[in-house]
């Protein structure tokens, strides 16, 4: 009896054990998941992005521009982030700083990922240039002094320039000298660029004068004088 | 009360002053004789009475005399850097009791003493009330204005003092070395002090005057006297009597050699270098600056007189004034020419030697620099492949303008096509109208694919019409398209 007695006890003892751990299994507290998500500037995942983190290449954003992965470390530790952006983009100026933290919500169980967000601008931007020259028609349209579209007939032209996104200024005219009689001649605007893309807008009406006609076959225009009507 | 006073002014004009110059802790008296034939000569000159020997300080710079009972300090040279109380003094001027001297950096106080004890006076001689009426002037002055000497015009007589002081001699008028001697051959002096100090007026030049005993060996009119140059009879004054006469030939021959002496101070005045007469080793003559028709001592001057008196006047006018050192070096070329050639020839030397280095120095110096910015140069450019190297040169930034044909460019070609729907979109994106532009250039983009710049401007717009981008607050990491008109 009193054998049996004890050889139970340390049974519900032994199985009492085993529940506990069965229902709240303990995470590894070394071990952080991450999840890298690469766009470029026009907010647009961003694929073939190269992602290091300390000296360890964890590997390249897929089509969607995500790389997920698990870091090894301890709590707080900060490792450094290498974002190589593809060709035609350019990433962070300075290596960030990943701090490496445990997180998770209140009614889940276990550790939620680590999310990471870049972005590569693109090293080219697109200026399209929307020229409205009433009274111009069949300008000739420059940029920068190169011959970069003709006016139509209703003295419109569009135009899209690729320009390296270092490129300060950007100089519009259009070239009058083939018709003098339009005014303002070479009329030239000067555009100062962010970095961004951009719409230039360049509306330069121009007016068509006669030209001057001179009586008596003399090289002096004719004196106005000016009469009392009354 | 004015017989009290008169007689104490005539106390104080007969009796001596003295006169006190300290300079440096060094003080000497003086004594001016009552007779006014004392001056007190201050300057570098060796025989001076108060020598002075500090560079800039003229021979004589100035001497001190008495007039009446007042006492006179008279620049010579008319030098203008003396100053008498703080104040500049170009002329003769009155000294009271004390007053303060200054010149060529030196600082010596003048005073005058309450009298001091009675001393023996080796002569009576006084000026008379005429000479006393003339306006104060400097003796040297007198000197170079009166130059009229010469004999007594007649007899004069010798009075002894008595006491046993020495006889004046009064000789009432002097006449011109140019003035004829009248008849008078015979110049007739009285018993007469064998060996006699005779005070004679101090001037810049003449310190003292010696005087040979005079004797003669006959009392006739007509004899001639025996000159005897005596050395040994300078010292105390002998009191034996002697008489003499000079002939008319020995006193015109006198009146010929102080003419001479005053052609000669007249020469020193004018800057010229003076040398003495070359028979004053032989000739005796009398002193010739006395000029005066009171009574004054007779002396004969020494050999030996002269000599001083020609070192005295031997100065340069140059060196009565301070020197530049230009002057200075003038003067040294002249004394040595080989020294300031030396020197001279030493410092161009020295000189283009100077330059030289330096010119070197700097140049090794530029060297140096080139040499060292050299390897800099090269290793701010690496070696770089033929691509870097293609790179680098194109650091402008790149901007690609599509290429557009020659032959579109021109005037417009007659019935060409005109697009309403173009003009509306741009219109719409002038007026701000984003939305309607970006469908309008959609639709145009969609009927027209080969221009690029259609579809480019609808997507911009497109970009731009997004809530990212049309907040207030746009997102930063997105790029939103920009308008600019």
């Amino acid at each position: 009896m009193n054998r049996t007695m004890i050889i139970s006890a340390i049974a519900l003892v032994g199985l009492g054990d085993a529940g506990c751990s069965g229902t709240t299994p303990q995470p590894d507290r070394s071990r952080f998941a991450i999840e890298f998500r690469v766009t470029d500037d026009d907010h647009d995942a961003l694929a073939s992005t190269a992602i290091t983190v300390g000296k360890q290449r964890l590997g390249t954003t897929g089509p969607g521009g995500v790389l997920k992965s698990d870091l090894s470390g301890a709590e707080g530790q900060s490792l450094p982030i290498l974002i190589e952006c593809p060709n035609g983009f350019t990433g962070p100026d300075r290596p960030a700083q990943l701090r490496l933290t445990h997180t998770r919500r209140v009614n889940v169980i276990g550790y939620q990922p680590m999310h990471y967000e870049a972005v590569c601008r693109r090293n080219v931007r697109d200026i399209v240039l929307a020229v409205r020259a009433q009274g111009g028609a069949g300008l000739p349209l420059e940029i920068d002094g190169k011959l970069a579209g003709v006016t139509d007939a209703d003295g419109i032209a569009h135009v899209l320039v690729h320009a390296d996104r270092n490129l300060k200024s950007l100089t519009v005219s259009l070239d009058t000298s083939a018709r003098q009689e339009l005014k303002p001649k070479n009329p030239t605007r000067t555009y100062e660029l962010a970095g961004n893309d951009t719409v230039l807008v360049f509306d330069q009406p121009l007016v068509a004068t006669h030209k001057p006609v001179l009586h008596g076959g003399g090289t002096k225009l004719r004196k106005h004088i000016p009469y009392r009507v009354d | 009360m004015n017989g009290a006073s008169d007689s104490e002014s005539e106390t104080a004009v007969n009796d001596s002053l003295w006169l006190e110059l300290s300079m440096d802790g060094r003080a000497q008296a003086f004594e001016l004789y009552a007779d006014e034939t004392r001056a007190v000569a201050v300057g570098s000159l060796p025989r001076a009475d108060f020598r002075i020997d500090r560079p800039g300080v003229a021979p004589v710079q100035f001497h001190i005399e008495r007039e009446g009972g007042e006492l006179w300090i008279v620049p010579a040279y008319s030098s203008h850097e003396l100053r008498v109380d703080t104040a500049r003094i170009a002329g003769p001027r009155r000294i009271e009791r004390r007053a303060m001297i200054e010149f060529c950096g030196v600082r010596m106080e003048a005073r005058l003493l309450d009298p001091g004890p009675v001393v023996t006076r080796t002569s009576s001689a006084r000026l008379s009330s005429d000479d006393r009426d003339q306006p104060k002037r400097s003796s040297a002055s007198r000197v170079f204005e009166q130059h009229e000497c010469g004999l007594p015009e007649r007899t004069g007589s010798v009075v002894p003092n008595g006491d046993g002081a020495l006889p004046t001699v009064a000789i009432e008028k002097l006449v011109s070395p140019s003035v004829s001697i009248p008849e008078q051959p015979t110049t007739h002096f009285a018993p007469f002090a064998g060996s006699v100090v005779i005070p004679v007026q101090r001037t810049v030049i003449i310190e003292a005057l010696r005087v040979i005993p005079l004797t003669s060996d006959s009392e006739g009119d007509k004899a001639l006297p025996t000159f005897k140059a005596d050395e040994a009879s300078v010292g105390p004054i002998e009191t034996t009597e002697h008489t003499g006469s000079v002939n008319n030939a020995l006193a015109q021959e006198m009146s010929q050699v102080a003419s001479s002496w005053m052609t000669e101070l007249q020469s020193e005045r004018d800057g010229q270098l003076v040398q003495p007469p070359a028979d004053t080793a032989t000739t005796t003559y009398f002193e010739p600056f006395r000029i005066s028709s009171a009574p004054f001592p007779v002396g004969l001057v020494t050999a030996m007189q002269s000599t001083t008196d020609s070192d005295a006047m031997c100065v340069r006018a140059g060196e009565l004034e301070p020197q530049g050192w230009f002057e200075q070096l003038g003067q040294l070329s002249k004394q040595r020419p080989w020294l300031v050639w030396l020197a001279g020839t030493s410092t161009m030397f020295a000189l283009a030697a100077s330059i030289a280095l330096l010119s070197k120095h700097h140049q090794r110096r530029a060297e140096v620099t080139v040499r060292h910015s050299a390897p800099t140069i090269t290793t701010a450019l690496p070696v770089a492949k033929a691509a870097d190297r293609a790179a680098i040169r194109s650091t402008e930034p790149i901007i690609v303008i599509p290429a557009v044909p020659v032959v579109a460019a021109g005037s417009p070609k007659k019935g060409q096509a005109r697009k309403p729907e173009l003009v509306a979109a741009v219109n719409d994106l002038i007026s701000g109208r984003y939305s309607d532009a970006q469908a309008a250039y959609a639709t145009l983009a969609a009927q027209s694919p080969d221009d690029p710049s259609l579809l480019a401007l609808a997507q911009l717009l497109a970009k731009k019409l997004r809530p990212q981008c049309s907040s207030p607050a746009p997102i930063s990491n997105i790029s939103c398209p920009e308008v600019k008109r």
